[in-house]
């Protein structure tokens, strides 16, 4: 497993799975600037029965919120979406944005992929412009700049619902480029291209991925 | 904040009902669900704080509706523990809106109290956070109104908080250090990892072990002190007072219903909590809190019965009650834009199967269906398979597109004109329905009896070899082709192949549907076999029954039973009869695919029982506009076919091709070889009759409104232009939509959003560009629904514009949707004595959702009256007619409720008015053809109503009042009602009230229900039948009558 592929900038899928399970691990073990919850790994279900080699990895539930939420008293009705009364009290969450990333491996490309979709508190999915206008400068940058990243809508390959996703088109060239710079073993290397496709493409959904990450332990 | 003691107060929580959600239940609604509105079990996903900023929200995803045994995410993640929770979802907006918010809530709670006491929470702790969703989904328009609930127990003794501090201020270093590792490990193990609630005890020696609730009991001695844990959702939020901010924190909304918990079964009246709170994955000790509240255990709980009082409804104002609560709504429309259009085209088949049969959409999808002929019926035909959801058509054709044909073949335009009939139709089909899989293939079908030069055999060998793939790779052919002789192959290829193979045929006025009989059985083997197999042929079928015969087997016996009036060009034939014929092939179609015997299944005949869903099965059916009737017969396979017999089939599968050929070249071939007089003899069928006296005049002068541009409107315009109607005013409201498109004849996906009234305007147009047609976008005024002062103004102009509207026509077809719009037209057609039409589809339990009724109204009263006293001359409205006839009735003359709101309460597949297809096109034949007897009789509309089976003098045929046909049940009534002198819309109370008070009273009668029937004596009627404890029954299935 590994092996040879990697170096063209491509990822078998024994390689994506050893470097997946790799990666789940490494995070519990590192600190994580930003507060974002654990990746997972999901086994893909096939007529119910879960499988055994396809999965993807998984990153839900990562809170963006603008601004601080707030508390309003009784009676000032200024900001009067939040209230409270002597047993409870409410806060806005209108700023909350929930966020999951998925990582899923495209069979056409050789290359891993990710998917992302953001809503509203209220449920409703953000459009593109909503998730651009919220991402931080750097990200819009890349985007904007890299001819390779560019967010469209596509199918989840799982889940068959519509999802934000990075178009591997142009992954396995500057992966390829990343990882001639580095200088470890095929194994490592192929365990290590997780992390290193992740902080490039984290950039540019607004992940924020830790250097220890792909900073061998 | 204030000091301890206090009152305690904690955060709401809130819930994030996703988008994939909402779509899980919109096809577990659309599906499975149906019209069945009981509680759904659901799962929500909880999860302890994240991010120090923002508080956490419950989840709901397209998980939460699989059934927690089905699936293994119920067991859920560390970000995801399962919560139970319930799920109601209304079939409509005002079943939303009745709910009961308070008590559904307190029903709730007493489900959580019931756990407390019987001890399930010592089980599963997630049950003290149970939810509740209340919603309605609008499927039909994509969006969803929801709220969410979080009941919580209140109590006659409240919950005190003693005191409250983090726990980074509270604990030892060394306890801090323990208790952090302990929830590190409760939160690694991906069995305690789900468990909102738990106990954390310190033992002296400040040793911290994280142990599940149902060991309590257990821990009781051997520890310290004891805190009792729980996931904590909430953060630090920001007060703004007046100038400047404050930060302020408060414990989850969990812990009341944990607290009431532990003092109710645990008797623990002061009770020492931790609320567990998580930054980047791990615990936060610097912002859980550690905590101590007092509840004194509540009295009176104990009664089985109690039902707690409780709150918890999100987005309630606290103190102002459920009252001011807006429910949420989310919009649908993003989820998956492109398979989304296939599925809205869909949504009325799955709707059928809510009350009516299940439709298998699944084999529909993957017939393939063989079109031959793209004429005025392969056009229709084609369009009604796509509603029923066929798509994988191939359309074979040899014809040009031309400007006469456009009016007649519904699909083509302008601008097909001379581009091959197979080529045109493609494009025209996929804006419909981008879906479908078309292919059109130019090819002629080659004719026994046209001997073909030398030099052609090459060409027409292929087209024989070509015809024989296709039939063989298709699952269903219909004949739509207009020589008869060119039905012989395909007739026989058929046969050979045991396809589904059905024709239709027209007369001048009559016409002839017809599926053909199952063939042989199959051919297998070698060559031996086979021609073993050939001796052993039978007149029987591979199921063993009497082989039903196919197109040729009767003309055999043609002396006795002739195909009507002749085969004649379509173009012959008259308008609207494409339509119902075609309704009825595509009908014919489906029934056969969803019978379990498919091609194999016995001909029905009208009037036998069937247990069939769909209704009889019938193998011919005939039907004669001018006599109004429909016959189903049936008839076997004849043993000296020309086209499906033994002699032939066995000689096809010797001979194959050759066999053909021969049957091409030699006229007599196949006489001698079946021992029929000649198949040429159908040459001489019966010409058209002598020309009937259509005055075309008449048609281009008269003017016509359209009320409704739906699926009615769009095949009622199009026929009656066919008939040479050239001024067409239509009236609608609505807008095109996706749904639409399959089932409403004239629009395609170009029309997306456009008013329909403009959409089909254009239409028209394209069609025949001299037609002088009008589209007007507006609302019906409906009575019964009141409105505010506000829209007054623009209700009246409306009324107005319609009187005016109503005055400058000649005949007006009610094409809407509702029984209450067609009240306003219907009296004001009365009162300016118009020819009115009436169409409807009806939705009865009776009657089955595929019956339609076409009728003309009656003409108005008389007036005896010279004088311009209005008073006098309303006074002497009398029941008869100008003529001095008794006036016919009008829609509503056999109703005794007047008509009143009746969208509101209705379920989806009622608001989608859900019919099988075809049915409209079969309706409105129908009724333009009313439309064109009625103008040519010399009375007009004071014409009298006829009944089938008495002779009509009238050179057109009969004129009936009322025609009323059953699909399932293929049967064809004409009706006679007479004017009702209670009726809400034409009796002389309610005129001469109209005549007397004018638009006053079309106010009156919107903004009050039951004035109308005060007015007619309804209500007296109503309950003097009441008292005598009358038998309602019919008339009640009458007021479910649902239109299209």
């Amino acid at each position: 497993m590994g092996g040879s592929p990697v170096l063209d900038g491509t990822l078998s899928l024994d390689g994506f799975n050893a470097s997946a399970m790799a990666l789940v691990k490494r995070w519990k073990e590192i600190e994580v600037s930003d507060p974002l919850p654990d990746w997972t790994w999901k086994p893909c279900c096939k007529m119910g029965v879960p499988s055994e080699v396809e999965g993807y990895l998984a990153l839900e539930g990562v809170y963006r919120s603008c601004g601080e939420s707030q508390i309003e008293e009784r009676g000032n009705f200024d900001d009067a979406d939040i209230v409270g009364d002597d047993t409870w009290v409410q806060s806005s969450s209108d700023n909350v944005h929930v966020y999951d990333f998925h990582v899923v491996y495209s069979f056409s490309y050789k290359v891993p992929v990710l998917y992302f979709q953001g809503h509203h508190a209220g449920g409703q999915l953000l459009t593109l412009d909503e998730v651009k206008e919220r991402l931080p400068s750097h990200s819009l940058k890349v985007l904007s700049e890299s001819k390779w990243a560019f967010i469209t809508q596509e199918e989840h390959p799982h889940l068959s619902r519509p999802w934000f996703t990075l178009h591997p088109c142009g992954t396995r060239d500057w992966m390829k480029l990343l990882l001639e710079e580095t200088e470890v073993a095929d194994k490592e290397q192929s365990l290590q291209y997780l992390p290193a496709w992740l902080s490039v493409v984290g950039q540019a959904a607004g992940l924020k991925i830790p250097l220890d990450l792909h900073c061998s332990s | 904040m204030a000091g301890f003691p206090r009152p305690l107060q904690v955060l709401a929580i809130q819930s994030c009902a996703e988008e994939g959600f909402w779509d899980a239940l919109r096809r577990l609604k659309l599906d499975v669900l149906g019209t069945d509105d009981s509680p759904v079990p659901i799962t929500g996903y909880y999860t302890p704080r994240q991010n120090p900023k923002v508080a956490s929200l419950l989840r709901l995803c397209p998980e939460s509706l699989v059934p927690p045994s089905a699936s293994d995410n119920s067991i859920g993640s560390r970000n995801n523990c399962p919560v139970p929770g319930t799920l109601i979802n209304t079939n409509n907006m005002r079943g939303f809106q009745n709910l009961d918010r308070e008590l559904l809530l307190r029903a709730e709670a007493k489900k959580i109290l019931h756990d407390i006491m019987s001890g399930k929470v010592e089980e599963n702790p997630a049950l003290l956070i149970r939810f509740l969703v209340i919603s309605f989904a609008d499927l039909k328009n994509w969006k969803v109104y929801y709220n969410v609930a979080f009941p919580s127990l209140v109590f006659n003794s409240k919950m005190t908080l003693l005191s409250l501090q983090y726990a980074s201020q509270v604990l030892s270093k060394e306890e801090a250090a323990s208790l952090y590792r302990s929830l590190q490990e409760w939160r690694t193990c991906s069995e305690t990892t789900v468990v909102p609630f738990f106990l954390i005890s310190i033992s002296s020696d400040l040793s911290v072990s994280v142990r599940q609730l149902k060991d309590w009991k257990a821990c009781q001695g051997s520890c310290q002190k004891l805190l009792f844990g729980f996931y904590d959702h909430g953060c630090q939020v920001i007060r703004s007072l007046g100038r400047g901010n404050a930060k302020l924190d408060f414990p989850g909304w969990a812990l009341r219903n944990y607290i009431a918990f532990l003092s109710m079964r645990w008797k623990i009246e002061n009770v020492q909590f931790f609320c567990y709170r998580e930054h980047r994955g791990q615990p936060d000790l610097e912002q859980s809190y550690i905590g101590e509240a007092s509840f004194p255990p509540p009295y009176g709980c104990d009664d089985p019965d109690y039902v707690p009082e409780a709150i918890g409804w999100e987005g309630e104002k606290p103190g102002k009650g459920t009252k001011e609560m807006k429910p949420k709504e989310i919009n649908l429309q993003s989820m998956n834009p492109a398979s989304q259009d296939e599925e809205k085209q869909l949504m009325h088949l799955k709707l059928m199967g809510w009350r009516h049969f299940p439709v298998n959409i699944d084999k529909l999808s993957r017939v393939r269906v063989l079109l031959l002929g793209a004429g005025a019926l392969g056009c229709e035909v084609a369009r009604l398979l796509m509603t029923w959801g066929v798509r994988k058509l191939t359309v074979v054709d040899n014809g040009y597109v031309a400007t006469p044909d456009l009016i007649k073949q519904s699909l083509y335009t302008d601008n097909d004109c001379g581009v091959p009939r197979a080529t045109a139709i493609v494009p025209h089909l996929k804006e419909r329905c981008p879906a479908v899989e078309v292919e059109g293939i130019q090819m002629e079908i080659p004719m026994p009896g046209h001997p073909v030069s030398l030099s052609k055999v090459a060409t027409m060998l292929d087209d024989c070899k070509r015809l024989q793939t296709l039939v063989a790779s298709s699952d269903a052919v219909f004949l739509l082709i207009d020589g008869w002789e060119s039905r012989w192959l395909p007739t026989l290829l058929c046969a050979n192949e045991n396809k589904i193979a059905i024709t239709a045929v027209l007369g001048y006025d009559s016409y002839l549907v017809m599926r053909h009989g199952a063939g042989l059985g199959t051919r297998s083997g070698g060559m031996n076999e086979m021609t073993a197999q050939i001796e052993k042929l039978s007149t029987e079928d591979a199921l063993g029954c009497q082989r039903l015969g196919c197109c040729f087997c009767n003309d055999t016996a043609s002396v006795i039973n002739p195909i009507p009036n002749g085969i004649l060009d379509q173009q012959c034939a008259i308008p609207g009869l494409t339509s119902i014929a075609s309704g009825k092939a595509v009908e014919l179609f489906a029934r056969m695919l969803h019978h379990p015997d498919e091609i194999h299944a016995p001909g029905d005949i009208a009037g036998t029982d069937t247990e069939h869903q769909l209704g009889i099965l019938p193998h011919q059916l005939r039907g004669s506009l001018p006599k109004c009737v429909l016959s189903t017969e049936l008839g076997n396979s004849s043993s000296n076919c020309t086209a499906c017999s033994n002699a032939v089939l066995s000689e096809y599968r010797r001979r194959g091709l050759d066999f053909v050929i021969e049957a091409i070249n030699n006229p007599t071939y196949l006489k001698d070889l079946t021992g029929i007089s000649d198949l040429k003899k159908l040459d001489a069928c019966p010409k058209m009759p002598a020309s009937i006296p259509v005055n075309s005049d008449k048609f281009s002068d008269v003017r016509c409104l359209l009320l409704g541009a739906g699926t009615l409107g769009c095949d009622v315009a199009r026929i009656l232009m066919d008939f040479g109607v050239r001024k067409l005013t239509m009236v609608d409201s609505g807008r095109v939509v996706v749904s639409n498109l399959a089932r409403q004849s004239l629009y395609t996906s170009d029309d997306r959003d456009t008013p329909k009234a403009t959409a089909i305007l254009r239409h028209l147009q394209e069609m025949c560009p001299s037609v002088d047609a009008q589209g007007i976008q507006m609302e019906i005024p409906m009575p019964g629904h009141p409105v505010s002062p506000s829209e007054a103004a623009g209700v009246l102009e409306d009324c107005k514009r319609l009187k005016e509207l109503i005055a400058s026509h000649d005949a007006v077809f009610l094409l809407t949707d509702t029984r209450e719009s067609r009240w306003l037209p219907t009296l004001l057609c009365t009162d300016e004595n118009k020819c009115l039409f009436a169409l409807q589809i009806a939705i009865t339990a009776a009657l089955g959702y595929d019956s339609y009724l076409v009728m003309r109204h009656g003409a108005g009263p008389d007036i005896n009256c010279e004088g311009s006293d209005v008073v006098a001359s309303t006074d002497k409205l009398s029941t008869k007619d100008a003529l001095g006839r008794q006036r016919l009735g009008c829609y509503f003359c056999n109703d005794v409720v007047a008509p009143v709101d009746s969208v509101s309460n209705r379920t989806l597949d009622q608001q989608c008015t859900v019919t099988r297809p075809g049915l409209a096109s079969i309706a409105s034949g129908h009724a333009a053809d009313l439309f064109t007897r009625m103008l040519h009789h010399p009375d007009g509309i004071h014409a009298p109503g006829e009944i089938a089976g008495t002779n009509g003098e009238h050179l057109l045929g009969l004129l009936p009042h009322q025609i009323r046909g059953s699909l399932s049940q293929y049967n064809l009534l004409t009706l006679l009602g007479y004017s009702s002198s209670n009726c809400t819309s034409c009796s002389n109370a309610v005129l001469s009230e109209y005549r007397r008070r004018g638009m006053d009273f079309v106010m009156q009668v919107i903004n009050e229900p039951t004035y109308l029937e005060d007015l007619t004596g309804l209500t007296d009627l109503m309950k003097s039948a009441a008292y005598a404890q009358v038998e309602w029954l019919d008339e009640t299935d009458e007021d479910e009558l649902v239109t299209i």
